[in-house]
């Protein structure tokens, strides 16, 4: 357990405590997830901020708050996406666990939403961070043998394992490599890393409530007649 | 174990509401058993009371003990405008102001996933088929401008699309804590004077 420091951090979500102060679950560089009390207003989501954590019995100390960049996400649609991120890294991350690379994944995910090109793609990155972060990414590169993906194969995918050669696999080798290589543009590419990273977000939470806002998610997609969720 | 079975039964129940963690159950429950017994007994016979007679008008969701509330039992509302709330508080904030002639649809809550609150449990689908079926014309949104608020009013008017209902917003100024309960009169008058059509992009 860390004793005290000044971190970067963004706010995943709060809620009231007591008359005046917050309950503030953070997403910080150093300490990853932390929870804290803090009085007054909320940090504004999706900013990011400097923020000195003491430890001591019971929630952290809080002091030395200020922000240190632009708020990252001014569009709508890009909000409720960020709450599928925010999402992720509230349900999937143990607390106290600290990883600035995807630390800085979440910052340039929260742009790239922004900018509303590429949503699903740019989801996917994220999830991927996120599970490899956890050492649970999903390797696109080699099968559940460590041999490398072959284009003329089809695979099945195994939850923790990963790809299995097998004739009548729902996936084909061409397409996983096209998911290597991050080339969303052949057909059923995104659907196999939209359909396999889930299976492996589902295991980690272990039979537990799925992640809420994708559902959410996959309604406003269809409803603003965009591509598939 | 410190405490009896139903004693740390009673901790663990105080614990689910809201900003109350061990040490102030624990406080709460041994103030109610230890010392004020009267007090816990009229606790629990007003939960019961309230748990039996108050429930959602099935409308509007408006906390009510009638079958219907009044606000949408009336015949002199206006039943082509709705106005949408977070909560009863702010709800009835507005209802005092005098001002407002529509009915309402009350939410209780606003998008937070982190707190398991998603569109079902706003009633947002509810909602949707309410304009359907009663043709209204106008939804009126007075929520805060915290950012999950922001995102309920974009989920739910993405919902409306295509609907031929103008959605509009009134923003209370002044307020303490986005609670609508403490804003005074005249600022909610002028907000609702004053609200502004939503432009709701369609595709
Ligand atoms: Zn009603």
């Amino acid at each position: 357990m860390f004793r005290s420091s000044v971190t970067e951090g963004f706010l995943l979500f709060s809620r009231p405590f007591k008359e005046d102060d917050t309950l503030c679950e953070l997403w910080t560089e150093k300490q990853g997830r932390v929870r804290c009390r803090i009085s007054g207003n909320p940090p504004e989501p999706y900013r990011q901020f400097e923020i000195k954590l003491s430890n001591k019995a019971g929630l952290p100390a809080v002091s030395n708050f200020r922000y240190t960049q632009p708020v990252l996400i001014d569009s709508n649609a890009a909000r409720l996406l960020g709450f599928y991120v925010n999402e992720l890294l509230y349900r999937l991350l143990p607390a106290g666990y600290g990883d600035s690379s995807l630390f800085g994944r979440y910052i340039s995910t929260l742009l790239y939403l922004n900018e509303g090109e590429n949503i699903q793609p740019v989801l996917r990155f994220f999830e991927q961070g996120v599970l490899a972060s956890l050492g649970m990414a999903v390797d696109y590169q080699q099968d559940a043998n460590s041999l490398p993906v072959v284009a003329g194969q089809h695979y099945r995918f195994e939850t923790g394992r990963g790809f299995v050669a097998d004739a009548h696999g729902r996936y084909s080798g061409e397409r996983i490599i096209a998911v290597n290589r991050q080339d969303y543009n052949l057909k059923g590419a995104l659907s196999l890393a939209r359909e396999c990273q889930r299976r492996q977000i589902d295991e980690l939470l272990g039979g537990g409530q799925p992640i809420l806002s994708r559902q959410w998610l996959v309604n406003l997609i269809q409803t603003k007649g965009a591509s598939e969720a | 174990m410190a405490y009896t079975p139903a004693t740390e039964e009673l901790i663990r129940a105080l614990q689910l509401l809201p900003g109350i963690g061990t040490r102030s159950a624990t406080r709460m429950a041994l103030y109610l058993l230890e010392r004020d017994t009267d007090s816990a007994r009229q606790l629990s016979h007003s939960l019961a009371d309230a748990l039996e007679k108050v429930h959602r008008c099935p409308s509007c969701r408006t906390l009510t003990e009638l079958p219907v509330c009044p606000v949408c039992e009336s015949t002199d509302r206006n039943t082509k405008l709705v106005c949408v709330v977070a909560n009863d508080a702010d709800r009835s904030a507005i209802e005092m102001s005098n001002r407002f002639t529509g009915r309402y649809f009350v939410l209780h809550g606003v998008l937070s996933p982190m707190d398991a609150v998603g569109p079902e449990q706003l009633g947002v689908f509810d909602l949707v088929d309410k304009v359907k079926a009663e043709s209204i014309e106008e939804i009126m949104f007075v929520l805060d401008d915290q950012m999950e608020s922001e995102a309920t009013i974009y989920y739910i008017t993405e919902q409306l699309k295509g609907l031929n209902v103008k959605c509009s917003r009134a923003m209370v100024a002044h307020l303490k804590n986005g609670s609508l309960d403490q804003a005074e009169s005249r600022h909610l008058v002028s907000a609702i004077e004053h609200k502004r059509e939503i432009n709701i992009e369609q595709k």
